[in-house]
């Protein structure tokens, strides 16, 4: 048994944590370089059109179509309304009554809604309104702001279409989706809009994009 | 080798002394593993999140008085239907189907509001009361207040399936600031599956809501 | 040297039990809070009491008011079994300029027996039109409640006034200091 005759009086450098500890580092530095662990939002999200089924976690959505809608007027003299009307057939996957909402105005904040129509996040073209949209869900001709659980409802976002303004051929929307999860500064779960982070703010990650084909003039 | 002799001693005792340390130390990470399992373990008899602050539910049967402390809530009857007919005369349709529930409602010390009630079924899906019948037609319009009881209707808009076995719960109205441990009645609304095929397979067609 | 192993024990097993009972004093005090807030059990209040018939003037406004037992609502509704409705009639003017702004209906009406149980208030009318009461002349408001037959002689009117000014513009609303919201009456019968 022979003993190594140097080193054994002073203790053994500690070499292997700070080696570890800078390799990590590195490694971490670099990955923040590049941008972080974050997934990076796809810049072309999977497209949908007429008649197709998405799943958004929450909801499951058939985007059944787009029409341009001429109300006749109710009163001799007045102009007939006309609309530009997203229809849907959604069913609530939850365990509890659900909101249908209002499609967000910006895109800012709009990752704090938990509404269908609130993940309708980006709707193009944007068309100029003076009350609208309305978004409302409706069976035998009952309308309702709510969703009910296990049940598959027809819901429709409208847009005025003011004056003489054409409808648009085509509409594309951006789709976020949703995940039961705890909040960000709530530790109760929740279904929350799939959302990425950019410069400190929250912005609704686009599940799917939907363009549909808008068809001709019907009345309502 | 007197030299050799004289540093080895210290070094055989420090060895010892090592072994000694490693056996602490393997009881000691022994009992940190079971100290960390027992957090496990207690941790899943722990509330959620989403319980911490949850209603606290006072149950009754169909036709009981259930008194939360704040008020009190009876159901009196459980009815469905494929149409129900406003206040205004309005028939609502439903492609599902409606259960009305009517119930009686009395305070304790305070007069109060109750909000709109929500139906869960035995899976915990729960269907809140619908809102294609105006809140002013229901029992969460008029003011709950100690001393007498005041009656009317909720209605609920659910598939079939719902139906038996469910519970009504009757809470106060939504408010922005939460508050927590509310008192809550939770009713069974006894329907065992007979009942509830009775119900579900035989609809009224028109439900006429009444003031009473 | 073996360090001192039993107190050190002793202290943390306290520190733990500590930690857990500031943790827990901590989440109910601030649900209890939220609870006084909600029920309103927060608010400061003053009460001046206002002998029967009696007026009294308070933050420029002066206050009467009358309850009475009556068989029925303007509508003809009749009230319940065992329930009558009463009459209300809360009288305000303005003592002085300054309260000629102070517009708005009392922030809270009740009725409330001997047990401290209480009942809703409902307003029928309010004489006052405008954002200006004139110096003197009396605005009635008229109002109803439902309550049990029992108690229809020893109800008490309760109200808290307003701290509203119609002078203040609704931008300002949130930012101007008003008088505090601290004050009630309780009208004896």
């Amino acid at each position: 048994m022979t003993e190594p005759s140097s080193g054994d009086d002073s203790p053994r450098r500690p070499v292997l944590v700070p080696a570890v500890g800078l390799v990590l580092a590195t490694g971490l530095g670099i990955t923040a370089l590049l941008g972080g662990l974050n997934e990076v939002p796809d810049p072309n999200p999977p497209q949908y059109s007429n008649g197709q089924e998405l799943d958004q976690g929450r909801f499951k959505t058939q985007f059944v179509e787009a029409r341009e809608v001429v109300q006749k007027p109710r009163f001799t003299g007045d102009e007939a309304k006309r609309f530009l009307e997203l229809v849907f057939k959604v069913t609530n996957q939850g365990k509890e009554t659900a909101r249908v909402g209002m499609p967000p105005a910006k895109l800012e904040g709009a990752f704090a809604l938990s509404s269908f129509a609130g993940s309708l996040v980006k709707v193009s073209p944007s068309l100029k309104q003076q009350y609208g949209p309305y978004a409302y869900a409706v069976s035998k001709g009952v309308q309702s702001q709510q969703l009910q659980p296990g049940v598959t409802t027809t819901v429709i976002v409208r847009y005025d279409l003011l004056g003489d303004a054409p409808a648009p051929e085509k509409v594309t929307l951006d789709v976020a989706s949703f995940e039961w999860k705890p909040g960000f500064n709530d530790p109760s779960f929740a279904w929350q809009m799939v959302a990425d982070e950019v410069d400190d703010a929250f912005f609704p990650e686009v599940k799917a994009r939907i363009t549909l084909d808008v068809k001709g003039r019907g009345s309502a | 080798m007197t030299a050799t002799q004289e540093r080895s001693a210290p070094t055989r005792r420090s060895r010892r002394a090592a072994r000694g340390r490693a056996g602490s130390r393997t009881l000691s990470a022994i009992a940190g593993l079971a100290l960390v399992a027992a957090a496990v373990a207690v941790q899943t008899l722990g509330l959620t999140p989403n319980d911490r602050g949850a209603p606290i539910s006072t149950t009754g049967s169909l036709g009981e008085d259930v008194d939360t402390g704040r008020f009190t809530v009876r159901v009196d009857k459980v009815a469905a239907a494929r149409t129900v007919e406003t206040l205004s005369a309005e028939p609502v349709a439903t492609e599902q189907l409606f259960v009305v529930v009517t119930a009686s409602a009395t305070s304790a010390k305070e007069p109060l509001k109750l909000g709109q009630p929500r139906l869960i079924t035995p899976d915990g899906v729960s269907y809140e009361a619908t809102d294609k019948i105006p809140a002013t037609n229901t029992l969460a319009n008029p003011w709950v207040q100690p001393g007498f009881w005041v009656s009317g209707f909720f209605v609920f808009e659910v598939p079939a399936s719902a139906v038996q076995g469910s519970k009504v719960a009757f809470g106060l109205p939504k408010s922005a600031l939460v508050e927590p441990f509310e008192p809550e009645v939770e009713v069974d609304l006894g329907l065992d599956e007979a009942k509830a095929a009775q119900l579900t397979s035989a609809p009224q067609d028109v439900y006429p809501l009444k003031k009473s | 040297m073996p360090p001192p192993r039993k107190p050190r024990i002793v202290l943390q097993g306290l520190g733990a039990v500590l930690a857990l009972a500031v943790t827990l004093g901590a989440m109910t005090y601030d649900d209890y809070r939220v609870y006084r807030v909600r029920t309103g059990a927060n608010e400061i209040t003053q009460t001046h009491v206002v002998q029967p018939g009696q007026a009294i003037t308070l933050k420029h406004i002066s206050w009467k008011a009358s309850v009475e037992a009556v068989p029925s609502l303007p509508d003809g509704k009749k009230a319940g079994p065992g329930t009558t409705y009463m009459k209300i009639v809360i009288t305000r003017a303005a003592a002085d300029q300054e309260g000629t702004v102070k517009t708005a209906k009392p922030g809270k009406m009740r009725l409330e027996d001997r047990l401290g149980r209480s009942w809703a208030i409902e307003v029928g009318d309010d004489a006052v039109r405008g954002d200006k009461l004139e110096i003197g002349r009396p605005y009635p408001i008229t109002a109803f409640a439902r309550v049990p037959a029992a108690q229809a002689q020893e109800v008490e009117l309760v109200l808290r006034p307003s701290n509203y000014r119609s002078d203040v513009p609704t931008e300002k609303l949130t930012t101007t200091h008003t008088d505090p919201d601290d004050v009630e009456l309780r009208f004896k019968r």
